[in-house]
């Protein structure tokens, strides 16, 4: 992308932050203000692919409280071990 | 008398078409492997968009097309038919002569050099001419492609003042099959203008000055006979070259990694270009680690406005500023 006559990667610009743009196109002889802006610019064209995360502008969820909770599972007496449909365990002679 | 025949089975039909027509005079040769298969010379339109965008192509690609300069002199070279003739005065053709022509072209010295590194290659020739008709032969599966034929290029020697034969580059073309020059010619209508058929320069990139970390000037020059003289092409494509996108470079071994240019300015003291890499990849490469630099393909160049220019890279090499 063409900026006051400079071509900018924008692909390479978009992956990157602000200040890592700043630093590596600060010997092009624009202003401070130009970079960001030219920055700003190629953003809206390319989208931020930065990777940087955001912080959520939404109000975390409160854990839930009260309400019923899941019954324990327990285990019948004598399941453990293999049996046939009477009940009967195998391999009694 | 024979009471058995096969006359009719001989030769073929000669019905003639009106109107049909002829080879006129050669006005471009064009060299290059291009196939251009039924949708390419199915209109005229089609044709001459996909034989300049074959111009187009770059240095390597098998279907690149090298237009030579317009013809000023056609000098017809084609073998006489051997013959032979019986004791009673019977002529035989033995043998039939391979079309061949020499044509002078007016060039100065920076063309002919490109145009002698043709010099005794077997190529395909289609032949502009001056009906604006491109000749070419049509091929076992139907494409348009070019005839075989020797080239070799003579180099002009300085003019003698009495014959004008002297003022010629002269480029000899000996097909290599008079069945294929005759009897499997073709040929599309066009109306291009001769201006339209002109081969690309080459650009040859060149490292200016000392660089700063990743920072480095690249220039891009046209190589010219006079010492001193070569064009520089900061003077025809500043604004169009300072683009990241019409650049690439590449480390590695065979150069088979890519290197992120992250900006290309102007720089209209030096007339080159500054050359950005991304920092942190390029403080990572070794001191005196190869980096290749060059322009995207022509077809590319053409579509950012730098026209009728293939580039070819400049090794540099990554230096720590101290």
């Amino acid at each position: 992308m063409k900026y006051n006559g400079i071509g900018f990667n924008g692909q390479w610009a978009s992956s990157v932050t602000e200040d890592v743009f700043l630093k590596e196109t600060k010997h092009l002889g624009l202003s401070t203000a130009e970079l960001k802006e030219a920055y700003k610019l190629i953003i809206a064209k390319y989208g931020d692919n930065s990777g940087v995360s955001k912080k959520s502008s939404q109000p975390k969820r409160s854990p839930r409280s009260g309400g019923r909770a899941k019954p324990n599972k327990t285990v019948a007496p004598g399941l453990q071990q293999g049996t046939d449909a009477g009940g009967e365990e195998k391999g009694r002679e | 008398m024979s009471i058995i025949s096969l006359c009719g089975n001989v030769g073929a039909n000669t019905g003639p078409i009106k109107c049909d027509i002829r080879r006129g005079v050669p006005k471009v040769l064009m060299l290059g492997g291009a196939s251009f298969v039924a949708n390419d010379y199915a209109t005229s339109a089609a044709f001459q968009t996909a034989l300049l965008a074959s111009i187009n192509l770059a240095t390597g690609d098998s279907g690149k097309i090298y237009p030579f300069p317009e013809i000023q002199n056609v000098t017809n070279n084609t073998e006489a038919n051997t013959t032979g003739t019986t004791g009673l005065g019977f002529q035989f053709i033995l043998r039939e002569g391979k079309p061949a022509y020499t044509f002078g072209v007016i060039v100065g010295s920076n063309q002919e050099k490109q145009l002698r590194k043709f010099n005794n290659s077997i190529v395909p020739v289609f032949t502009f001419d001056s009906a604006g008709n491109v000749w070419g032969k049509r091929d076992v599966n139907g494409n348009f492609v070019g005839t075989e034929a020797l080239i070799f290029v003579a180099g002009k020697p300085f003019s003698d003042g009495n014959s004008v034969d002297t003022e010629y580059t002269n480029v000899t073309v000996s097909f290599l099959s008079a069945s294929d020059f005759f009897d499997y010619a073709a040929f599309v209508n066009t109306d291009f203008n001769i201006g339209d058929l002109e081969g690309l320069y080459d650009a040859q990139l060149y490292e200016f000055g000392a660089n700063v970390d990743n920072v480095h000037k690249i220039g891009a020059k046209v190589i010219n006979s006079q010492l001193g003289k070569d064009t520089n092409l900061f003077d025809y494509f500043a604004d169009e070259l300072a683009v990241a996108g019409l650049w690439e470079a590449h480390t590695g071994a065979d150069f088979g990694t890519s290197l992120a240019i992250t900006s290309i300015a102007k720089d209209t003291v030096n007339k080159v270009w500054t050359v950005t890499f991304s920092s942190v990849p390029y403080l990572a490469l070794a001191d005196g680690a190869k980096i290749r630099v060059r322009l995207v393909s022509p077809t590319s160049l053409k579509a950012g406005s730098v026209v009728q220019v293939e580039g070819f890279p400049v090794i540099i090499a990554k230096a720590n500023t101290p």
